[in-house]
């Protein structure tokens, strides 16, 4: 008996979706697929072995920075290509520098001397040990390295902001806007990212990975910001954080911040 | 090569930004440094005739160029 | 069955010519947007959420509330709401598509969404929303669809239809219940992070959506010649004063601990949002609105010879449904980021663009429930 019109759509149907499956696969580009913290790296054949570390961390010392300086915000937004819009609403930045009631609101009290509450104090995304931007990430565009840095995936992100509200520091910047236009001076050593987007500090892993430090760290004059291995006795940090009471901010949200601040 | 290099592209971005891998040795023992705008287009430095040609004839338009820079356009 | 929406009185037409009108204008803003990038809208880095994600909170509640006519029918044999059951899967369908419209809507990276599936991510409760919302859609589509077919052919719906519709129940509890986990889970947002984000949600959902549905069955019986009895309307109106009322009690509940405790961080976010802070009054100056119709239309809907005069009911009805959504729309999503981390205050107002672009969800939303009712109705007028 010929088929009904129903059974006939019922086996075309089928058949169409059995000539497809083979395709399937090879529509998704991305083979890698393994959303988990990096390994660590080989040894990269430049001039410099890349540094490596078991917990990257970042002290910051205010009181050392000299009145209106702006080193470490030109020197990261130079080498990564952040652009400057001009205006508060679609501002990008990965460093900035806030007021000490602003960092730390817990701490702030009407009786602090004005030595501390006009210090210019560096904030930064923190890579925290516990990033509740990772947990919330749906694509995993962010993630954690397994030494501690918080990463970006430009070519995954989709742009839904979640990190951002989950950022408890407000680390992370939008962009609202193609910044291509809006970057000063182009560094060709590095992307920029495009429109819907969102970006922050990355620890500057691709200049670890050259065997050089942070761009903020070197270019401070005043060596306010150290970087190392919070795990390595002998590393800057620990010099500084073995001696020194530090702080971190809004500890008790249990994210665990790298980054230090001695006030 | 033509029809898979999207597929080393892939494999090669997230060897690079999720996993911190960043050095191809090639069959021939040679080692390169996996950069687009860094290594690829250092030697293939004519975006035009190695890139544009093919992608501009079948319509295809990558979106790599809107992030990786393009050396010429920066120099 | 899809026929039925094509052919209607000339007024129909014209109703659904001008949604139309108003989904292709949002169109077009839309693709401005795609050019110029997410920046054409109000948003910020402060305040990175805006317009888009509180009418898709909002309307997830709606989404939800189709639960209020299915549990009593299906569950508890209450035959008042056995004719209307479809309104509210139906209903429910408009509102999840108006939800996912508004994500998509609201991505930096539209071109990427497929990434959402392809890296499944378990511990994001985005994941689990994208799953949840695909999954109550289709149930609704499915259950509403062949329960109508059945209806048409006069005969009783297949089998498997009932524990999909059971099934729904749960469903729609958990769809606004992980939508409000997207907020409560947050450790930052101070305002957000509260154990009572998800009943807060279902009380609001409870209350605005059988208020739509009361307005919907009101215009049915004056324009689309379907009636869906008095006792159903009556009982939707007694659902909608118990949920307004534990709504408003959810937040002086949370009005009491945050004054009551004097803690200046989670204090800041309330004073913002109901008197103002620092000079920054507009989304106060909403919210009293929205508190002066809320306590209003529970006056009216309490007082039963008020709830049972139809314009008076009409009235309540909507201000229910403005109240809530100024509530969860501007107040819920936009004071989670004012103040900001670092305390400061970022005023956010929806711009031209952004209002066009969410008016012409809305009306894509309008014009599925305006369709699916008329193949209802033209249904139900022939039996």
């Amino acid at each position: 008996m010929a088929p009904t019109r129903r059974e006939f759509l019922k086996i075309a149907g089928f058949s169409a979706v059995g000539l497809a499956l083979p395709f399937l696969p090879s529509l998704a580009f991305d083979q890698a697929g393994t959303p988990t913290a990096g390994s660590s790296s080989p040894a990269v054949q430049g001039p410099l072995p890349a540094l490596k570390a078991k917990r990257w961390a970042m002290t910051v010392e205010p009181r050392k920075c000299r009145p209106d300086c702006t080193d470490c915000i030109a020197a990261c937004h130079l080498e990564h290509n952040v652009p400057d819009f001009r205006n508060p609403k679609d501002d990008i930045h990965w460093i900035s520098l806030e007021k000490v009631e602003h960092v730390f609101p817990a701490e702030t009290h009407p009786r602090l001397p004005e030595s501390i509450t006009k210090l210019p104090v560096p904030v930064l995304c923190n890579h925290c040990e516990n990033p509740p931007c990772v947990r919330v990430c749906p694509t995993q565009a962010t993630f954690k390295r397994a030494d501690g840095i918080v990463m970006m995936d430009y070519h995954r992100c989709i742009g839904c902001r979640f990190c951002m509200a989950a950022c408890p520091y407000g680390s992370r910047s939008m962009n609202w806007r193609d910044p291509r236009p809006f970057v000063r001076k182009i560094n060709p050593a590095f992307p920029t990212r495009t429109k819907g987007v969102v970006e922050k500090c990355n620890f500057c892993e691709e200049r670890l990975a050259r065997g050089i430090l942070p761009a903020c760290v070197i270019a401070c004059k005043d060596k306010a910001l150290a970087f190392g291995d919070q795990e390595d006795p002998r590393s800057d940090v620990r010099l500084i954080l073995d001696k020194c009471l530090s702080l971190r901010r809004r500890p008790e949200l249990g994210t665990g911040p790298r980054v230090y601040y001695i006030l | 090569m033509r029809a898979s290099h999207m597929k080393l592209l892939a494999a090669w971005r997230d060897d690079v930004v999720r996993e911190g891998k960043r050095t191809y040795t090639a069959a021939d023992g040679r080692i390169h440094q996996i950069s687009l705008t860094g290594t690829c287009l250092n030697c293939h430095s004519n975006k035009d005739k190695f890139c544009d040609r093919c992608h501009d004839y079948s319509g295809a338009k990558p979106a790599c160029w809107s992030c990786h820079i393009i050396p010429e356009e920066v120099r | 069955m899809l026929e039925k929406a094509l052919r209607g009185s000339r007024g129909y037409g014209i109703w659904v010519a001008f949604l139309l009108l108003l989904v292709a204008v949002g169109f077009f803003f839309y693709l401005r947007q795609l050019d110029y990038g997410l920046g054409i809208t109000g948003m910020s880095r402060d305040v990175s959420w805006g317009l888009y994600i509180a009418q898709f909170t909002f309307l997830v509640g709606i989404a939800a509330s189709a639960v209020m006519l299915v549990l009593p029918y299906y569950l508890h044999d209450f035959k008042a709401f056995g004719k209307i059951t479809i309104l509210g899967e139906f209903l429910a369908v408009s509102a999840v598509t108006m939800c996912i419209t508004f994500v998509f809507v609201d991505l930096g990276r539209p071109d990427r969404a497929v990434n959402l599936l392809l890296y499944p991510s378990p511990r994001s409760v985005l994941f689990w929303d994208v799953i949840v919302l695909s999954g109550y859609l289709l149930l609704n589509i499915v259950t509403g669809w062949t329960v109508l077919e059945s209806d048409k052919k006069g005969v009783p719906p297949p089998a498997w239809v009932k524990p999909l519709i059971v099934l729904s129940i749960p469903w729609a509890v958990s769809i606004h219940t992980v939508t409000a986990f997207i907020y409560s889970g947050l450790p930052g947002r101070g305002f957000w992070l509260t154990a009572i984000m998800a009943p807060r949600f279902l009380a609001s959902a409870f209350a605005s959506g059988p208020a739509l549905l009361i307005l919907l069955c009101l215009i049915l019986r004056r324009f689309g010649r379907f009636d869906a009895g008095d006792k159903a309307i009556q009982t939707l109106a007694k659902i909608v004063t118990y949920a307004l009322a534990t709504s408003i009690f959810f937040v002086l509940a949370e009005l009491f601990t945050v004054f009551y405790s004097q803690i200046p961080g989670h204090m800041h976010h309330l004073t913002y949002l109901f008197a103002g802070l620092n000079g920054h009054h507009t989304i106060a100056r909403w919210m009293a609105v929205s508190a002066a119709t809320a306590v209003a239309a529970l006056v009216l809907l309490i007082i039963p010879r008020a709830r049972k005069n139809e314009s008076l009911l009409a009235l309540a009805c909507v201000g229910v449904f403005l109240s809530l959504w100024i509530e969860k729309g501007l107040g819920l999503v936009v004071t989670g980021f004012v103040p900001s981390p670092m305390e400061t205050i970022t005023d956010y107002t929806p711009t031209g663009p952004e209002t066009a672009i969410t008016i012409g969800v809305w009306a894509l939303g309008l014009m599925l429930i305006t369709l699916l009712y008329k193949i209802f109705v033209s249904v139900r007028n022939e039996e």
